[in-house]
């Protein structure tokens, strides 16, 4: 008996072994995010969103879309690009998932998209717009970025991962942490998330 | 009570296996989005450190392939290789690389560890194959760009793959329920005729699963060819698809030598064991059919 507990030990250290394996997420391809957080004079009006893709990705779209070849992209190549290799993020919420005071708020479009070559990386910018009013008291806003399908592993920039513009008439402040309620791909990833709090400063 | 922990154990083994399929670029497919699940327990805190190390051995991987085409130096090609050796190991860690239908598959044929670590290998160098011969066909016969062909024909080589993996665990439930019936008649008289059946399976299983190009190996190839460099590029291919090699084989190998240790601990109860196993195989089988048909369904 004590020879059979033994084996169904191992079973199930096994089961906890090939599970995990089984469950391993596989990003093809890699991009770090930079936001900056646009402030207009009534509080909150967008992110302005910046993301340096890696290199054999950013090697893939060159080939296709730089049609000259001359490591620059010309406004016809950033529309197609767009067109091909970005639109279709609509179906994804842009990788972008906000919340607004607790509730969650859906990207639905997006502006100003631009694409860039630099140093062999390819660079997406574009604004989401999203209007908040800021008030006398603290209001929350919460953003965080990655690929529910787990394509694409989307990481914070190491340097200034997140920037805030025209703050002078508001008083702020923000974090970057892991959200342990919440998970993505199946439950199996967290979210890292900007939290930020802004109210009007007062006089 | 100890039989019962042994078949729920197995049952549990199987199904556990998530079926976690797509691998379309979201930035290009036309598909509509992959449903994402709420959380259902704490997430493993490896796996994004997993994702880290080969978000940092890709950094590095293009950093010396930059640097071997600048300097045309021969001094970075070791650890180029060391690298797609190990980012083969990881990427093939994720979903999609076909190691949920072999393990299941392979539980479903015996005990055979070999078989495993064949399997394994014949996917991974199917699943690469695909790739390079992807890149060469589009960027040297057509001469289109890839981004479209590579997303148009991993659909269509996933539709045709998910069938065919339908249609193995058909013919791998049939073959089992056969030999059930036929063992209950002659009370499994004749073991040699079983052998005979078992040879010839893995190549097609293979090859159904690994049809697929890998999206990892067409990157590399791709980056590659950009410098100029197109026999590193199928060096690196090379060393990838080995890198996935290990990992297939070893999460099949795992599944096996679960239910081998299960069975073994049967043992002195032949009759039992025997009865046990084939509803192991017939019950992977099934497995083997479910994940085509819900791989099929994702993709349609």
């Amino acid at each position: 008996m004590k020879l059979r507990v033994r084996a169904f030990l191992v079973v199930v250290g096994l089961l906890l072994f090939v599970c995990p394996i089984m469950a391993f997420s596989h990003p093809h391809l890699f991009l770090e995010n930079c936001l900056t957080i646009v402030f207009d004079q009534q509080g909150l009006a967008g992110i302005q969103v910046r993301w340096v893709f890696d290199e054999f990705f950013s090697s893939m779209i060159a080939g296709d879309y730089d049609r000259n070849h001359n490591n620059r992209l010309e406004g016809s190549e950033i529309r197609m690009i767009e067109k091909e290799a970005f639109a279709n993020l609509i179906n994804f919420d842009y990788f972008t998932f906000i919340k607004i005071e607790g509730r969650p708020f859906k990207v639905q479009y997006i502006q100003d998209f631009s694409a860039v070559l630099a140093g062999g990386k390819l660079i997406y910018d574009f604004l989401i717009p999203c209007h908040v009013k800021a008030s006398s008291t603290f209001k929350e806003f919460i953003v965080s970025q990655y690929d529910p399908t787990y394509y694409t592993l989307v990481v914070f920039a190491k340097d200034q991962p997140v920037k805030v513009e025209n703050v002078s008439n508001f008083e702020i402040s923000y974090r970057i942490a892991k959200n342990p309620q919440e998970a993505y791909y199946y439950g199996q990833i967290h979210p890292v998330e900007v939290i930020l709090r802004f109210k009007r400063k007062h006089g | 009570m100890a039989r019962l922990v042994t078949v729920i154990l197995i049952a549990l083994l199987l199904l556990t296996i998530t079926p976690l399929v797509r691998g379309q670029n979201p930035f290009i497919s036309k598909d509509s989005p992959q449903k994402v699940s709420a959380a259902t327990g704490p997430p493993p805190p490896f796996l994004a450190r997993i994702a880290a190390w080969q978000q940092h051995l890709n950094q590095k991987m293009a950093r010396l392939t930059r640097e071997a085409r600048e300097t045309g130096s021969l001094r970075p090609l070791l650890s180029l290789i060391m690298i797609a050796f190990l980012y083969g190991v990881l990427h093939a860690a994720g979903p999609g690389h076909g190691k949920a239908v072999a393990t299941s598959y392979l539980i479903s044929r015996g005990r055979k560890l070999g078989e495993g670590i064949l399997l394994g290998n014949l996917i991974a160098f199917f699943h690469g194959l695909s790739a390079v011969l992807l890149v060469v066909a589009v960027q040297f016969v057509l001469k289109r760009g890839i981004a479209g062909p590579l997303e148009s024909v991993t659909r269509t080589t996933q539709l045709i793959s998910y069938s065919l993996i339908v249609l193995l665990g058909a013919g791998l439930l049939t073959r089992s329920l056969l030999s059930w019936s036929r063992r209950a008649r002659n009370d499994g008289s004749n073991p040699a005729r079983g052998l005979k059946e078992r040879k010839g399976g893995p190549l097609a299983m293979a090859l159904a699963v690994g049809m697929i190009p890998c999206p990892g190996v067409v990157l590399v190839m791709l980056f590659c060819l950009s410098l100029n460099l197109v026999g590193l590029g199928l060096l690196l291919a090379f060393f990838l698809i080995l890198g996935m090699a290990v990992t297939i084989s070893a999460a099949g190998l795992a599944g096996l030598a679960g239910k081998n240790l299960a069975l073994g601990a049967l043992e002195r109860r032949r009759r039992l064991t025997e009865t046990i196993e084939r509803g192991i195989e017939a019950t992977a089988s099934i497995l083997v059919m479910a994940f085509g048909l819900l791989f099929l369904a994702a993709t349609l």
